[in-house]
């Protein structure tokens, strides 16, 4: 049996909402398990917030909302603060240190990575983070294949810019192999 | 002026009309019937439709695929049919109080888009059928069922409005002036737009009983002396303006009409991404 | 030939109408219904149908209306406080009995209240919301897979039955995102409304002979008759003749009524043992669903009945129900619009009926479904 609750949090503009639809894409439709998308709508998506949530599991869901997550990908300061106590057990924050630079470093489960660093050095662009972010999700967590993330990437991204987010989705990869992290083994 | 066709074109089953005697809703009716019998339109293809009050029950004595709707909101069903339909000549009379008061959103849209309807108003500055109640046409001081001590509202001059809103075919005629509002009924029909016809006409039992025009000339008499060729009116003074309306064409324009539009720019294109 | 599509619940809405044959779309922008809007007018031109943004809600629901008698399939979609300004039009619809598909994406009231904010306030509204007495099909899907399916099943009752037909959705559907396989048209079963069979100078709009849905013949195709939204007979002129009034109004209603049986679509789970039946529709089926599995695992008998269709509700089912249940629960997003309805379909029965309301935009959960089912089970 599989069950994964993962959130998508950060500030308005850093395309959280895109992040988890391709990472419920790669999930849902190309490793074929039942997905659920949510994420905080109108009023409350144009403040300084952004949040979306994606549920993955192998048998019918039925709840829509999420209370912990097993993966939080934290791309705000504001986000951090809002987010990182609803986690789970053994659930793991994603944290990117360019945004986030106050956060519990005892914690061994909390994971900073360089990641709208790697966009700006890589990419020129912050924009992307959220991409790097996807690739990350990807290697951490072991829920779906490499593979099914680049589809979920081709099918959700504007044509323009397809090719700079499939690096980008790469160099989340990069960044996530560096971590021996594999979620869906439980190996750590 | 008589046309032995007319009838060809009426549910004659269906008379005799409601309207009160002196009314002059079957004079502008007739006018109507005319201007489509000269054109020699196929009545399969004519939607005509109106909305609530005594002008509302004008299609059902009529020949076409008829349609009464609710009370301002004719012009949305007419839209509907139009665009779904474009084959179809849409007709749509109205009341006053119908196309300016509670149907005045959707007369303005209905202009601003210049979609190919032909928009007749029934004008006779009265809620007739609800008992004589003030409209946005009466005229100031006159007496109605709620204006007790004389009409203290602005009125709407649907010229200007429809004018200003986009219409690209705008007149006014009355039911004094048969035989020019013939001729103005028959270009608007066969215009391609929006077409705007503002026919001033007579209402003895609810405004002409209140007001010193009992007697149905008396109150085709009041509309005969208010109306004035639009060259004549471009001569008066300022002073001699007041209280007067210039009757004739105001605007035909050819522009482009909305759903042709929207086929050209819109389903073409969507096609072509298709 | 399938394919796999995330979707929201509002796009799969407008998906479903373009294979249900939606070929008309008028409306108004509203929140949390404003994607069908966009989707409709992404999808529409390409499909051969059109689709006009209006400059009200009741325009919108004209418009429709006025497309539906030319022969087209037509659509409009709003939420809580649209829906409440395109009754008059519903009434219209009903009277003349012309086909149109009203999708209303539920949010909190009354006014403005919460635009983005989830709710299941518009139950009563759905029913009641026109003037006057009169039948009425409103389906309520749980997923964005039924969003999808009972669109199109709207598009082909409404065909079916010559009726407006309200799709009722919680905004936490429209706006999720699930996986839904859809397949070729062909796979679809599409109903078309009836055409006459008698020359047109035999037509009749309303011509009951055959049947208490009359066919209807599009305007323009030779078929030239009236149409009006004052109570009239069968040629479709204005009547206040008492018997034939009274026929008409009796009409309306049982030419729904009477065949509730071909489209009560519901969904049953574990109600054949259960001590106690959760009745509860939307999102909140969903949440009981996982309740009533929860509940079973510490020994209540639980069982889920989901009237998909809302109304008409099946008082019959109900009833079958109370024979061998004696206890009822209805959770949903408002204070008891379909409780009231429960209670009354159970008039005269020994039962309990318990009540979960929320109506504060929050989502109601499984944990608070089980804690009322244990208060009440006394577990």
């Amino acid at each position: 049996m599989l069950r994964v609750e993962i959130r998508f949090a950060g500030s308005g503009g850093q395309g959280i909402m895109l992040a988890s639809k391709i990472v419920a894409e790669a999930a849902g439709i190309y490793k074929g398990y039942n997905i659920v998308q949510t994420q905080i709508y109108g009023a409350a998506a144009r403040g300084e917030l952004s949040k979306s949530d994606v549920i993955i599991d192998d048998g019918n869901i039925y709840t829509v909302e999420i209370g912990s997550a097993d993966i939080l990908l934290c791309l705000s300061q504001e986000a951090y603060k809002v987010y990182h106590r609803a986690l789970k057990e053994k659930g793991i924050i994603i944290l990117d240190e360019y945004h986030v630079k106050e956060y519990d470093k005892l914690k061994s489960r909390y994971l900073p990575f360089p990641i709208t660093r790697t966009a700006l050095n890589k990419f020129k662009t912050g924009l992307v983070a959220n991409i790097i972010g996807v690739g990350l999700i990807t290697t951490l967590g072991g829920f779906f294949s490499e593979d099914c993330a680049r589809k979920a990437v081709k099918k959700r991204v504007p044509k323009d810019f397809l090719n700079m987010n499939l690096d980008a989705l790469e160099a989340g990869f990069e960044l996530g192999k560096k971590k021996n992290i594999n979620l869906c083994q439980q190996e750590f | 002026m008589y046309n032995e066709n007319i009838f060809d074109y009426m549910r004659t089953e269906k008379l005799p009309h409601i309207w009160c005697p002196g009314c002059g809703h079957g004079i502008i009716t007739a006018s109507i019937v005319r201007a489509i019998s000269n054109l020699k339109l196929d009545k399969n293809n004519i939607a005509f439709v109106s909305g609530i009050g005594c002008s509302g029950r004008t299609p059902g004595y009529l020949d076409f695929n008829t349609l009464h709707t609710t009370h301002g909101r004719s012009l949305t069903f007419s839209t509907g049919i139009k665009m779904a339909k474009p084959k179809l000549k849409v007709i749509n009379v109205l009341g006053d109080g119908d196309a300016l008061a509670i149907g005045g959103n959707h007369f303005i849209h209905a202009c601003r888009r210049n979609i190919d309807i032909t928009a007749i108003i029934y004008n006779n500055s009265i809620y007739g059928m609800t008992g004589g109640q003030f409209s946005p046409t009466t005229p100031d001081g006159f007496i109605a069922s709620t204006t007790p001590y004389g009409n203290c509202d602005p009125s709407f001059d649907v010229v200007k409005l429809a004018s200003a809103a986009g219409a690209s075919f705008v007149a006014r005629g009355d039911a004094f002036h048969v035989l020019q509002l013939d001729k103005i009924l028959q270009k608007a029909i066969d215009h391609k737009g929006f077409s705007v016809v503002d026919v001033l006409t007579t209402c003895p039992t609810q405004l002409g009983r209140r007001n010193k025009m009992k007697k149905p000339w008396e109150n085709l008499d009041y509309i005969a002396n208010q109306t004035v060729s639009i060259k004549k009116y471009e001569t008066m003074s300022e002073n001699e303006k007041q209280g007067k309306f210039p009757i004739g064409i105001f605007i035909e324009e050819k522009r482009d009409e909305y759903v042709e539009t929207y086929t050209k720019r819109v389903i073409n294109k969507a096609k072509g991404r298709k | 030939m399938s394919k796999l599509e995330l979707l929201s619940g509002n796009e799969a809405i407008a998906k479903g109408a373009i294979v249900a044959g939606c070929n008309f779309y008028s409306g108004y922008p509203i929140t949390p219904s404003s994607e069908i809007a966009e989707e409709m007018a992404r999808l529409l031109p390409m499909n051969g149908g059109k689709f006009i943004q209006m400059e009200d809600e009741i325009a919108g629901m004209g418009a429709a209306i006025g497309a539906s008698l030319t022969g087209a399939k037509a659509l409009t979609a709003t939420s809580g406080p649209g829906f409440s300004l395109k009754q008059e039009h519903i009434g219209f619809a009903i009277m003349t009995e012309i086909p149109v598909v009203i999708i209303n994406v539920m949010r909190g009231g009354p006014s403005t209240g919460m635009p983005t904010y989830p709710a299941q306030s518009d139950v009563m509204q759905a029913k009641w919301g026109t003037h006057g007495d009169h039948s009425i099909i409103v389906l309520c899907p749980s997923s964005v897979v039924e969003s999808f399916e009972y669109t199109i099943k709207a598009f082909n009752l409404a065909e079916q039955y010559r009726t407006p037909v309200i799709v009722l959705i919680d905004e936490v559907i429209a706006h999720m995102s699930e996986k839904v396989e859809i397949f070729s048209n062909s796979h679809y079963r599409i109903k078309n409304r009836i055409k006459p069979s008698v020359r047109p100078e035999k037509y009749n709009p309303y011509n009951v002979a055959f049947g208490s849905v009359p066919p209807l013949a599009p305007y323009g195709e030779g078929y030239r008759f009236h149409i009006t939204g004052l109570t009239h007979d069968e040629t479709g002129f204005p009547s206040m003749k008492a018997r034939i009034v009274q026929d008409l109004q009796e009409r309306l209603i049982e030419k729904i009524e009477s065949k509730l049986k071909y489209f009560s679509f519901y969904e049953k789970y574990m109600t054949d043992d259960a001590e106690i039946i959760i009745i509860a529709y939307g999102s909140v089926a969903r949440s009981a669903m996982k309740a009533v599995k929860d509940a079973r695992k510490v020994g209540i008998k639980a069982g889920l009945y989901n009237p998909i269709t809302l109304w008409p509700f099946n008082n019959k089912r109900m009833r079958r129900f109370a024979k061998k249940c004696k206890h009822f629960l209805v959770p949903e997003m408002n204070m008891g619009q379909m409780c009231h309805e429960v209670r009354s379909s159970l008039y005269g029965k020994n039962v309990n009926v318990y009540h979960l309301n929320k109506a504060n935009g929050e989502l109601i959960s499984p944990s608070e479904i089980l804690t009322k089912l244990k208060g009440v089970m006394h577990v």
